[in-house]
């Protein structure tokens, strides 16, 4: 049966609503808590000690991956804070040096908005190994964030434009690694190239928001997408088996998985007929499976809020709302975004 | 074998008597006690042995909160298994999985009751030697939980999420616990520290481990 909305998919997933806000509060909590070490100034010994390992890369990794469980259990009750704490995720991986970060944030967002959420100067960042003191030296060369990196420069046009390497040539060196494991579900690295490869292949400029894609090319994405989406399928309901933990909320399974929505998100794009040509076809692939039809929902409810949030998505992924929260701890908070007349 | 530092998060109880666990009884299993409760009977030697099996790990994992299917009790009120957090991540990892799954983070979430319980609870930082085979039967190991195929969120590359210890972890092994206290619940809560006390019995693994040093 074919579900409409997120709401539907709570309830045909039968979880509570109150169990998912609780969940949302609690990784949010924890998340700005660690975000609280961050500051001298303050900071509960504790927070302090978990917020700055030994390993400074840690820190914003804990944060990244708070604000991101955080999200997707708000994705199935308030798609606008499932947004707003995603942009803080994203954030906080490009903090840790992760590309991940960018994948995220371009999987949401239509050109123009990360133009002006300064999604360039990330990926440049990215691409020279000089996203900051924090940086983990070994996820600049980890085959599994650079595949990240290559999706969203293949998907974006404005982020293509501004990529100093070959997005062919990277391509062809990950393949190399094709049977990496990508992210909850294992998924192999060569799906995702091939699907990196398919949006190289679409050179299509024309931003007409009701543009299409050729048919066959939009059967080949959505076959992808929806493999992906029956992998997530399968843990959602391996996991139902132990009620105790997923009447909690609590499975250790991404209900909404938001790597999966953004790769979603960048397969369809930001433009509408695009979007509901590709994510329609995955919903006849998947007609059979509720559960499989998660991500795709969460991903067409994103692109519709998204729109409305690019200020908001600005002040996040430049930093500027912490100028104005007292005590967010980032040490970065101010002083060290590139300037921007080195925008082209 | 190895030692693995875990963190068992518990709540309903208050500061004096999460002073008794670290320091006299340790952390007890469920049906431990539930004995000790009613009838106040304890539990029989000769019975662990026969509770020490696949199948009610299995129940442990996977059906937590259902009735026992040859025990009067639920699952959890019958299990003689204790799950604790396990977690820690190296860049590489990292890296893989966009992902950190720390033990003080899920600790706190299952102290917290998963954000629907107000009022103090306790992280207890303890160790435990794992096996690295399965060895349900042996009471002294500790056994590893990790079905990558369920639980999808755990790593591929590293032993983060559950670890089960068997019937007890004795005070000797439980280094400190951290107090923690919640005043609201759902979408707003907002765990706060409160305090944090060493257990002076405890015995640091590194003495029992295969490393002798040189004076």
């Amino acid at each position: 049966m074919a579900l409409h909305n997120l709401s539907a998919a709570r309830d045909a997933l039968g979880l509570d609503l109150a169990a998912l806000q609780s969940r949302t509060g609690f990784y949010r909590a924890y998340a700005r808590n660690l975000e609280g070490g961050r500051s001298p100034a303050g900071a509960d010994p504790i927070w302090e000690r978990l917020a700055n390992p030994a390993d400074p890369w840690l820190g914003p990794a804990m944060i990244a991956s708070s604000y991101r469980t955080a999200a997707q259990y708000a994705e199935l009750f308030d798609t606008r804070l499932a947004v707003e704490l995603m942009l803080h995720a994203s954030r906080a991986y490009l903090d840790a040096g992760a590309a991940f970060g960018l994948f995220l944030a371009a999987g949401a967002m239509s050109d123009e908005a990360l133009q002006q959420a300064g999604g360039p100067q990330e990926l440049r960042k990215l691409s020279s190994g000089t996203s900051g003191p924090q940086v983990a030296p070994s996820n600049a060369d980890s085959p599994v964030q650079q595949a990240y990196l290559l999706l969203a420069v293949a998907a974006r046009p404005v982020l293509r434009e501004q990529f100093r390497g070959d997005p062919q040539a990277m391509l062809r060196r990950l393949s190399a690694y094709g049977l990496e494991p990508v992210g909850a579900q294992g998924i192999a690295l060569e799906r995702y190239l091939d699907i990196a490869q398919l949006m190289l292949a679409d050179r299509t400029t024309d931003r007409d928001p009701e543009a299409r894609l050729p048919d066959e090319l939009a059967g080949t994405m959505a076959s992808h997408l929806a493999a992906i989406g029956r992998a997530h399928a399968a843990a959602l309901h391996a996991n139902r088996r132990n009620e105790h933990l997923w009447r909690s909320a609590a499975a250790p399974v991404n209900i909404v998985d938001l790597e999966q929505t953004a790769l979603f998100g960048l397969v369809a794009g930001p433009e509408s007929g695009r979007s509901r040509q590709v994510l329609g076809r995955v919903a006849d692939l998947v007609a059979d499976d509720e559960f499989a039809q998660v991500t795709s929902l969460a991903a067409e409810q994103t692109a519709e809020v998204m729109p409305s949030m690019t200020g908001r998505a600005t002040e996040i992924l430049r930093r500027l709302d912490r100028q104005r929260r007292p005590g967010s701890g980032d040490d970065q908070a101010s002083g060290d975004y590139p300037d921007d007349s080195d925008d082209r | 074998m190895y030692v693995q530092k875990c963190i068992k998060g518990v709540n309903g109880i208050d500061l004096d008597r999460a002073k008794e666990m670290m320091q006299d009884e340790g952390l007890t299993c469920n049906w431990w006690r539930e004995r000790a409760r009613t009838p106040r009977t304890g539990i029989g030697l000769q019975e662990i042995g026969e509770r020490l099996t696949h199948s009610n790990l299995y129940l442990h994992v996977n059906a937590y909160g259902a009735q026992h299917p040859d025990y009067a009790g639920l699952v959890f009120q019958e299990t003689p298994f204790i799950s604790l957090s396990a977690g820690n991540v190296t860049a590489p990892v990292f890296s893989r999985t966009s992902t950190v799954w720390s033990a003080h983070q899920t600790a706190l979430d299952f102290a917290t009751g998963h954000g629907t319980y107000l009022g103090d609870c306790f992280l207890f930082h303890c160790w435990v030697i794992v096996g690295l085979r399965s060895a349900v039967g042996v009471r002294a190991l500790a056994e590893e939980v990790r079905d990558l195929k369920t639980y999808s969120q755990y790593s591929y590359y590293q032993g983060e999420g559950e670890i089960a210890a068997k019937i007890d972890v004795p005070p000797s092994q439980i280094e400190k616990f951290e107090h923690w206290r919640t005043t609201s619940t759902g979408l707003n809560q907002d765990p706060e520290f409160i305090d944090e006390w060493g257990n002076p019995g405890y015995i640091d693994p590194a003495t029992v481990v295969n490393l002798r040093e040189a004076l």
